[in-house]
């Protein structure tokens, strides 16, 4: 497992990288971590695949905090350890739920970690957004996520669909208004 | 949620620099003073917020996939590895029982702790080296019947691999040779990656207890997973 060394300068790079949503600076990330969380799920009842769930979500987690800067890393090592933190307290939780059979809510978790919990409302929001999603049609889909997630400016996702930039503009506005039609019919 | 509002072009477009934090300064004061008079804009915002955060999550939950690292084909080492792994187990049963007849002898601590806790692993079953590696196959055979030397050489002639760094190591320590099996098993112990880290780790620590280096002992078995590793951890602090 490497430990990474890097300097703050490079640190504050890597976590701008981050937060851009770099291909590499995410896969980095994900891969440099990935070993210990696994170690520790397996060591403790549970499989190499519910390692990986339990991560994958640990890891959307984290990312969407850094978007919000409600975590904001000082430190490489600082990051590392909230994601390995997220992860364990995730498969804490649920082998309780497994035990008792019933939801773990986070009021039943005294003296959990994670201090920068969602809202249930806000979890169940996103949820939505992410289900509608795949249904408002290819080219929406990938409109919004060269926007959104790609960040590419209108005029660079004008020249990807041959449109104007005016149009760009527009198509954007009428693929949201799908999303949010469906989301709220 | 519901909606209630409509959000304007115009609209999407000032809360998106607002989110962005590409407003200009006068307009960003602007809209902030917007945002404390009115909680409808605030709801704009916060549901812009969302939506952008689902789109992008959309998006990225496709790509952990493709970061996650590939499992090593080890498919045939893991099943073998159970095996093993219970053949190991049954051995050291069995030498565990043999102690009693052991401790009538004059040995060193050391030597008398080796000597219950280290059993010739079994090696692997027959055509592993699949059907081109003949060679491989037969030196397999002969450590098995206990030709350690003969295995050894073969395992030498063929191209230097995980597999046969390991095994090699294997035949010194089965034919006594600790210190050389020590130079082996260093290698075999040098990546996490490799296939036979663990067990390597648990018969490199045997070797240096046999040398007398306890330290090293203690650390390498403290690595490896073989099921007897706790009754010696304890024995070594015991002996301290």
């Amino acid at each position: 497992m490497q430990q990474s060394t890097l300097s703050s300068g490079a640190f504050t790079e890597q976590l701008h990288a981050i937060r851009s949503n770099n291909e590499q600076a995410l896969k980095r990330l994900y891969q440099e971590n990935y070993r210990k969380v696994e170690t520790y799920v397996c060591n403790n009842s549970g499989t190499e695949d519910e390692a990986k769930d339990v991560y994958q979500e640990a890891f959307i987690a984290v990312w969407r905090n850094i978007q919000l800067d409600r975590f904001q890393p000082d430190s490489a090592a600082a990051l590392n350890a909230y994601l390995y933190q997220v992860a364990h307290n995730k498969w804490i939780d649920q082998l309780r739920m497994k035990k008792t059979r019933k939801t773990v809510s986070w009021d039943d978790t005294p003296g959990s970690l994670e201090p920068l919990l969602p809202t249930e409302e806000e979890t169940d929001h996103i949820e939505l957004v992410k289900k509608h999603f795949t249904a408002i049609g290819d080219q929406c889909r990938e409109l919004l996520k060269l926007f959104y997630y790609e960040k590419e400016s209108l005029r660079s996702i004008a020249a990807h669909f041959s449109w104007t930039e005016a149009s760009a503009k527009n198509n954007k506005y009428r693929c949201l208004q799908k999303l949010r039609t469906l989301i709220n019919p | 949620m519901k909606f209630p509002y409509d959000i304007s072009p115009e609209e999407l477009e000032k809360i998106e620099a607002w989110l962005d934090g590409s407003l200009l300064p006068q307009e960003r004061t602007a809209f902030e003073q917007q945002l404390l008079s009115d909680p409808l804009l605030q709801q704009k915002v916060d549901e812009l917020q969302l939506l952008k955060l689902g789109i992008s999550e959309s998006v990225l939950e496709k790509k952990l996939d493709a970061f996650h690292p590939v499992k090593e084909q080890a498919t045939v080492r893991r099943i073998n590895g159970g095996m093993r792994g219970l053949l190991v187990a049954a051995s050291v049963l069995l030498v565990v029982l043999a102690t009693s007849y052991l401790l009538f002898f004059n040995k060193s601590s050391d030597e008398k702790l080796y000597a219950q806790f280290y059993s010739p692993d079994p090696g692997l079953p027959g055509n592993m080296g699949g059907a081109t590696n003949y060679s491989f196959d037969k030196a397999m055979l002969d450590y098995k019947n206990g030709e350690y030397t003969k295995a050894i050489e073969a395992w030498k002639n063929l191209p230097a691999n995980d597999t046969t760094t390991y095994f090699m190591g294997m035949a010194e320590m089965a034919a006594g040779n600790s210190t050389t099996a020590i130079n082996l098993l260093t290698q075999s112990t040098s990546k996490p990656a490799n296939p036979f880290y663990k067990d390597a780790c648990w018969y490199l620590g045997l070797a240096y207890l046999r040398a007398g280096d306890h330290v090293k002992a203690t650390t390498f078995i403290q690595q490896s997973d073989n099921p007897g590793k706790n009754d010696l951890l304890k024995a070594l602090n015991n002996q301290q």
